[in-house]
């Protein structure tokens, strides 16, 4: 048996005016994943969450979480954090954070909690207009952790933040995923995905170009990079292997795609085997960065 | 609702605009009150001189039963000041995005527009309280034989009074909703409501513009009349016209309504 889905979306369409920014959209997220949604530049992610948490209204299709039409009591059990910290710019930070617990049905003892949390506390009294864009953030962050969510939906939770920011707001979201909280996650910064996300969804133009586990996409294939002084009769030699997938260039380097683990001293034997001594030769451990690269120039091939 | 109000409060409660606007409100209210009738005597007195062949007859507004007439007359003149706090609050809430944030965090879109509803009635009230206690006090001092008969008997004009500041909010709070933006809003509400419904009324027999809904809202408190008006025989509605309630009502209902419908199906 298998456990029912936290959230299923089914055939989302939305337009703005002519322009189609989701096209079917159907995905499901199961409890305790810590899904990356990736994608270029507008490409519907905000779109996707705008439409799940209640703001934009979709053209067609339909969307439930834990198994039950879309509902505002439910998104109180939903921690959200979309795009741009949205808040009364003249209210300080705890101020702000009582509304959203008035509005999430949360006692109010925890604002303190959550401003803990995100390394607030010292600035609670101070106005939100006077705050930096990443205490902005941050105060976006404990809004959203208020009234102890099932499901957190961030897009772009890092954005804005210094590198120590970034790094403790990853530490946060592994932390919080630990409790076993379903987490939906927007970002540009791959190798951040990488570190948390179990599982991604890679859209395009408002299509999904894949869905899989972490995993199973960075296992999928393997990958070397090598160099030699005569890159033409390298590239043919390794091309006539069959173990070989796809060659390319780049930056100097030899980028080969292998269907099977291969040992790196058996490739260089071969290739002496063919008078070709290479210069460079390395196992490329493949990251989610590459692999969405190949995906979407793929995609455009 | 409690706690549709509590929200409200806490967004409020803390904005020095609202208090400044407010403060001015209630400042500027009092002082019209207390200091109409000197006001309109001297300048009246300045004009036409001590020695007018006629004797001008001397404005007295504060007797009752009639000062809760010639106040709620008075005050029915600054609800556009009320209509601009509306009107700028409501539109915040979109310029800041912070709608969408309620919205987000488990407010239904029907709760928010409640909520702004709430707003214009707890408005209304004060304002009509505001309207209340220094027109009592004036009528207090100023009338010579107090009974508890003549204090009340028209002071049917306050739940008038409230009814027209409710309609004009509702009138403020569908143009928030429909444009978005304070500048724009605002500038829209203050064009219909010193230049557009009177030029549309002046192409309008009488009868038909009563029903616009500026008219029918200031209709419902009609001019009161002084000791010099009736000199020149001119006489206005001393009541509140049954067509002048039900037709304010029906464009409060219908631009509540309206503000429902706005939110139903738009993206926020
Ligand atoms: N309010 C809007 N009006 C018109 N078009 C919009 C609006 N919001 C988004 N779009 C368009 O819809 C498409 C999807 O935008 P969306 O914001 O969902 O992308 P995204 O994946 O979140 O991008 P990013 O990574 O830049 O945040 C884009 O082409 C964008 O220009
Ligand atoms: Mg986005």
């Amino acid at each position: 048996m298998t456990t029912p889905p936290v959230l299923s979306i089914n055939n989302l369409t939305k337009y703005y005016g002519k322009l189609k920014a989701l096209d079917n959209l159907s995905l499901e997220v199961f409890p305790g994943e810590i899904l990356g949604f990736l994608g270029p530049n507008g490409s519907g992610k905000t779109t996707t969450l705008g439409i799940l948490l209640g703001i934009l209204k979709a053209d067609s299709g339909t969307f439930s979480w834990f198994g039950n039409p879309p509902s505002h009591e439910q998104r109180k059990k939903i921690g959200a954090l979309l795009e741009t910290p949205l808040f009364y710019p003249y209210l300080s930070g705890y101020d702000n954070l009582k509304i959203i617990a008035t509005i999430k049905d949360a006692p109010l003892s925890e604002i303190d909690e959550v401003l803990h949390i995100v390394g607030l506390e010292e600035r609670r009294g101070s106005k939100f207009k006077t705050y930096s864009l990443g205490m902005k953030q941050r105060l976006a962050i404990a809004a959203a952790l208020l009234g102890k969510p099932e499901v957190m939906i961030l897009d772009e939770p890092t954005n804005g933040l210094d590198p120590t920011g970034i790094v403790e707001i990853r530490d946060l979201i592994v932390k919080i995923a630990k409790r076993g909280m379903t987490i939906v996650l927007a970002s540009h910064l791959l190798d951040e995905v990488e570190k948390i996300c179990t599982h991604v969804v890679v859209l395009e133009k408002g299509k999904k170009l894949h869905a899989g586990s972490v995993s199973e996409v960075l296992r999928s294939s393997v990958t070397i990079e090598l160099a030699a002084y005569d890159m033409e009769a390298l590239q043919q030699a390794l091309e006539e292997e069959a173990f070989v997938v796809a060659t390319r260039p780049e930056a100097g380097l030899l980028i080969v795609e292998l269907n099977r683990k291969v040992e790196t001293s058996e490739i260089n034997r071969l290739l002496t085997n063919k008078g070709i001594y290479v210069s460079h030769l390395a196992l490329r451990k493949k990251s989610l960065e590459n692999y969405f690269l190949e995906l979407l120039t793929e995609q455009h091939a | 609702m409690l706690r549709l109000i509590k929200i409200d409060f806490y967004k409020y409660s803390k904005s020095r605009t609202f208090w400044v606007l407010f403060i001015t409100y209630l400042v500027t209210m009092t002082a019209s009150i207390v200091g109409i009738e000197q006001f309109l005597n001297s300048t009246m007195l300045s004009k036409v001189g001590n020695d007018s062949a006629i004797p001008i007859p001397k404005f007295s507004f504060y007797a009752f039963p009639y000062v809760w007439h010639n106040m709620a007359y008075l005050a029915g003149m600054f609800k556009i000041f009320l209509a601009l706090i509306i009107v700028f609050f409501v539109s915040n809430e979109f310029s800041y995005r912070t709608l969408r944030q309620n919205v987000m965090n488990g407010m239904s879109r029907n709760q928010f527009v409640w909520s702004k509803v709430l707003f214009v009635v707890l408005l209304s009230l004060a304002a009509t309280l505001i309207l209340f206690f220094p027109s009592l006090i004036m009528g207090l001092i100023k009338t010579k034989e107090l009974t508890s008969e003549i204090i009340t008997r028209k002071l049917f004009f306050l739940p008038a009074y409230f009814l027209e500041l409710m309609a004009f909010g509702s009138f403020a709070l569908f143009i928030a909703f429909l444009l978005r933006r304070s500048a724009l809003a605002i500038g829209l509400l203050a064009f219909y409501y010193f230049i557009l419904e009177k030029i549309i009324a002046y192409y309008l027999p009488d009868n038909i513009a009563a029903f616009l809904p500026v008219k029918a809202m200031g209709n419902m408190i009609d001019v009161p009349n002084s000791a010099l008006m009736k000199l020149f025989g001119v006489n206005f509605r001393e009541y509140v016209a049954t067509q002048d309630i039900l037709v304010s009502s029906a464009w409060m209902i219908i631009f509540v309504a309206a503000v429902f419908l706005l939110m139903r199906k738009r993206d926020i």
